[in-house]
């Protein structure tokens, strides 16, 4: 039945292909981004943009891809599992995850699970260290994640179609199509990720059972120029996994979780002299189902919709770059274990950023109005300065929230609508080394991250936990980034690497946050010959601790994970490369949450046709 | 390598500990059958996996995961309770549908009861059948039911409805008893007959009911109302001593040496068998920075208060050892989640 509708979603595409390749005569070289955000008020913080050529060397979730190229770490259950992100020693909950502008965090939890999101529908993943909230709102606190659709009116048509097998049965494959002329554009992607996820735990005679998991995405995306100052774009995406959740002990209940996402956007620009006019309304559905034994099923359901509508005006006078932001939120949940209820949110924010020569600053302001929560009044500022040609420096303060979830208001006998947002109140400053030739760029960032008033569910009385505003925490440390490209000859080399060292301290304590490393080391070198590439990845994840004690024995050991890949692009159809994985390839064991062995040593052939 | 190094070093302990009992003690005393023959076992619920610590008799020597070390595997998610028979202890694991059979001195494995079971909760035994407590699913008593396990074979034999909640359960006089209650739900308890294999009277006792305990021939329930005592022979509630108004609450009901002893907030009460009038006057206060965590096991044997306090568990819970006169005798770090106290 899926596949019915996706050969006919096909079909319908083709015939715009071949329609819109006649039509393409004019050339223009325009890129409309969704979320103008992110590029143009970032001052002070580093910003690290990854394409579409990018996301394809990553096995599909957004989990793999980040662990490898980011500094976050991320905790799962078992490949393929729950998995939850720590960006800068902070908590889930305090890293957004950002789809074309909009904050699309669960309104269950406030966080996001980053195994139920594929990279491959994207054209292009932003990661960026440090608050976001004036423009992100809630829970851009250690950083945001930026997943964003680009729409071309270059009259360009392409094709690509992905294709990877491996171990443990995983199949993943991807269509993803966009063609434009110079008023119309349209960009699709299909991706269906499965997997098996049997592997062998290393080191025992067990296999992880009841893993098994099948992702949908699709990304659909569309925009015209309605004249010359008027530009209308839909962003839509549909996500629907089936996850089952790996047992512990063989004779565990079987467990599985079904959800399923749309999310749908409508933009419409419109320039008039020096302002830029931006208004945009936006649905979102989240619905999921957990289901605590399969065999007797009696799932538990909950469904969130959300309306919001934001007004965005941008103003340039002389060397300044204004902002207005008004934003309308208004969401509604209900569920077999929520109370049903609504929240509102207002949120005004004004960006403004001036260049003056070498200096670029900014400054901005946001305060939300909520019908369940007293918002605090939020700031950022920001300065860059260029001391040379090859030296810059970035400075960042600000101050971020984290609004109490509907988990956290609703819960049935357990929420509780007197919590208070969660603070944090941040400073960053980074040196940026960057040769001319752009060959090689070294950054080093300082960070510190003041938390207060966070959220922590505890065991109260009869069973039940509630949430209460209890803990403190302070974090703070270093990230660092290494980038080096050489070409000579017919030799391509390629080199990244980045580093965190991260404290993350409960203040009442003194000890660290659990399932927080303080050291995370990824590196990745890429080696290319005429048709062939190789690439070599690394992952250092230092000891964590598992329990708020710090005892010594309460520890997951550090490990190395290194993956290897040989891409081949065939010479006499030059638009087909073929290429083969080595994941984990010392056999490491290892666990990203205690009692969850990964898997050892697997395998993928993956097969890419672009045209 | 590390095993072999493991076993040296227990055999030279035990022949230190044989030795010194051969020199020192010179009236008749058993000879140890394992190193878990003086003391008592605190089982460590776990979050998500448990494990059973060891406490000399002494209170000298403490010994965490004593079967992860004994065996080296683990015995499951969610340790609930264990229960004795001979020389076999069975730990229960909710979370993990398992029934861990082991040799109560040495703590060595002997078997595993992993089928039939859905959410085992507690278990008693009586000729030479074991019965143990699921609960299915948890939002539901309508499925909750009674596994009858032979205790040679270690198979379920067969699987009684119990069609209401269901929580701890005894045996006493030939009968066994379920306290029909779940998570704050429920407030009756039930009598089945092992020799027909049926549920033969339920008994509503009184809201509230959280705790119970068996002894004398007597039930002894904690309920809203103060402590209700039912006879088991007639099966009927005997006396209600009345929830003295100081107190919100009474929980933790456990009878030793003619007198109940019961919990309420951070303090422990007790009041003489013979006294019919709930005392309100604590014998000790504790510091717990957990409402939920508070009392997570309590138990009182041979006049000293055994008190587990589970914390926030996201870190080892603490056992505190008091006196009945309530002064502190000593303080364990066990694992997370401590909820029971098992004695030898």
């Amino acid at each position: 039945m899926r596949y019915k509708f996706y050969v006919s979603l096909l079909a319908c595409l083709w015939s715009t292909l071949v329609f819109s390749q006649l039509d393409s005569v004019q050339k223009l070289n325009e890129v409309l981004v969704v979320d103008r955000q992110i590029k143009s008020f970032s001052t002070g913080q580093l910003v690290f943009d990854f394409s579409d050529k990018q996301l394809q060397d990553s096995p599909g979730t957004l989990t793999d891809f980040l662990q490898q190229e980011s500094t976050l770490f991320l905790k799962q259950n078992g490949y393929g599992m729950v998995s939850s992100p720590s960006f800068r020693g902070t908590t889930a909950q305090q890293t957004a995850v950002v789809w074309n502008g909009f904050n699309i965090n669960s309104q269950f939890n406030g966080q996001t699970d980053f195994n139920t999101l594929l990279v491959d529908g994207y054209d292009e993943i932003s990661v960026r260290s440090g608050g976001g909230s004036i423009v992100y709102g809630t829970g851009a606190i250690g950083g945001s994640i930026h997943l964003n659709n680009q729409m071309h009116f270059d009259g360009e048509t392409e094709v690509e179609i992905n294709s990877r097998y491996g171990s443990f049965n995983t199949l993943q494959n991807l269509v993803k199509a966009s063609t434009s002329n110079d008023r119309w554009s349209l960009g699709v992607a299909i991706s269906r990720l499965s997997s098996d996820n049997d592997y062998n735990w290393p080191n025992t005679n067990r296999q992880n059972v009841n893993g098994e998991f099948e992702h949908h995405n699709l990304n659909l995306n569309l925009s015209t120029k309605l004249n010359r100052k008027n530009t209308l774009t839909y962003n839509g995406m549909y996500y629907n996994g089936d996850r089952h959740f790996s047992l512990l002990f063989p004779t565990d209940n079987k467990s599985k979780y079904l959800n399923e996402d749309h999310r749908h956007a409508l933009t419409w620009e419109s320039d008039f002299q020096d302002f830029k006019s931006v208004l945009k309304m936006a649905y979102f559905d989240e619905n999921y189902q957990y289901i605590a034994n399969i065999d007797n099923p009696n799932p538990a359901e909950s469904h969130a919709k959300t309306a919001l509508s934001r007004y965005s005006l941008h103003y340039n006078f002389k060397d300044f770059d204004f902002n207005f932001l008004s934003e309308y939120n208004y969401s509604t949940a209900d569920g077999d274990d929520l109370e049903e209820d609504y929240r509102t949110v207002a949120a005004f924010a004004l960006l403004a950023k001036h260049h003056f020569q070498k200096l670029t600053s900014e400054v901005s302001f946001r305060q939300e109005f909520s019908n369940v929560y007293d918002s605090p009044f939020l700031f950022s500022t920001g300065l860059n300065y260029d001391w040379t040609e090859v030296f810059s420096s970035k400075l960042n303060v600000s101050k971020n929230f984290r609004m109490p979830t509907f988990n956290d208001l609703f819960w049935e006998n357990a929420g509780r609508t007197d919590l208070k947002p969660e603070i944090s109140n941040q400073a960053e400053i980074s040196g940026i080394f960057q040769t001319k030739s752009k060959h090689l760029k070294i950054s080093v960032t300082g960070f510190y991250n003041d938390i207060t008033d966070m959220i922590r569910w505890i065991p109260a009385e009869n069973a039940v936990w509630k949430p209460e505003n209890v803990d403190e925490v302070e974090t703070y440390g270093l990230e660092s980034h290494f980038q080096f490209q050489q070409e000579f000859n017919q030799h391509k080399f390629r080199l990244n690497s980045n580093y965190a060292y991260t404290i993350s301290e409960n203040k009442m304590t003194g000890n660290q946050l659990t399932y927080v490393p303080k050291h995370k080391l990824t590196s990745g070198f890429v080696y290319e010959i005429q048709n062939f590439k190789m690439q070599l990845q690394s992952i250092y994840n230092g000891e964590l601790f598992t329990r708020s004690s710090n005892l010594p024995n309460d520890i997951l050991e550090d490990y190395t994970l290194w993956n290897f890949t040989l891409t081949y692009q065939v010479p006499v159809f030059q638009n087909l490369a073929i290429s083969a994985q080595v994941r984990n390839l010392t056999d490491e064991a290892y666990q990203t949450v205690e009692n969850r062995p990964m898997p050892g040593r697997h395998f993928f052939i993956n097969m890419n046709i672009n045209f | 390598m590390i095993n072999k190094l493991k076993f040296f070093t227990l055999l030279l302990l035990s022949i230190f500990i044989v030795s010194c009992s051969d020199d020192d003690d010179s009236i008749d005393e058993v000879l140890p059958e394992g190193d878990y023959q003086n003391g008592f076992f605190v089982l460590n619920e776990g979050s998500p996996v448990g494990s059973v610590s060891f406490i000399s008799a002494d209170l000298q020597n403490l010994s965490n995961s004593i079967y992860e070390n004994t065996n080296d595997a683990q015995l499951g998610s969610y340790l609930q309770s264990i229960f004795f028979e001979d020389d076999r202890a069975y730990i229960i694991s909710n979370g993990s549908n398992i029934i861990t059979v082991v040799n109560r001195y040495t703590f060595e494995l002997i078997d595993t009861i992993d089928s039939d079971l859905n959410v085992p909760m507690f278990g008693t035994t009586h000729n030479g059948k074991a019965y143990v407590v699921n609960i299915a699913d948890f939002s539901t008593g309508a499925d909750d039911y009674l596994a009858v396990i032979d205790l040679e074979t270690l198979e379920v034999e067969t699987t009684v409805e119990i069609g209401n909640f269901a929580e701890e359960i005894y045996e006493d006089n030939g009968m066994i008893y379920v306290q029909n209650t779940n998570y704050g739900d429920g407030n009756s308890v039930s009598k089945f007959d092992p020799n027909s294999n049926t549920f033969v009277q339920t008994l509503e006792v009184g809201e509230g009911l959280n705790s119970t305990t068996v002894g004398n021939g007597k039930l002894y329930a904690a309920t809203a109302d103060g402590l209700k005592i039912v006879d088991l022979n007639s099966f009927s509630v005997e006396s209600t001593w009345t929830l003295p108004t100081t107190l919100s609450t009474i929980q933790n009901v456990t009878v030793e040496d003619n007198s109940v002893f019961y919990t309420s907030g951070t303090s422990v009460y007790s009041t003489d068998l013979g006294a019919e009038d709930l005392s309100d006057e604590a014998i000790l206060t504790y510091e717990s920075n957990s409402d939920y965590g508070v009392f997570y096991g309590f138990d009182v044997k041979d006049n000293q208060i055994y008190i587990a306090d589970a914390g926030g568990f996201t870190e080892a819970g603490t056992v505190l050892v008091y006196d009945v006169s309530g002064q502190l005798i000593t303080d364990f770090t066990t694992d997370i989640g401590p909820n029971g106290f098992y004695f030898q």
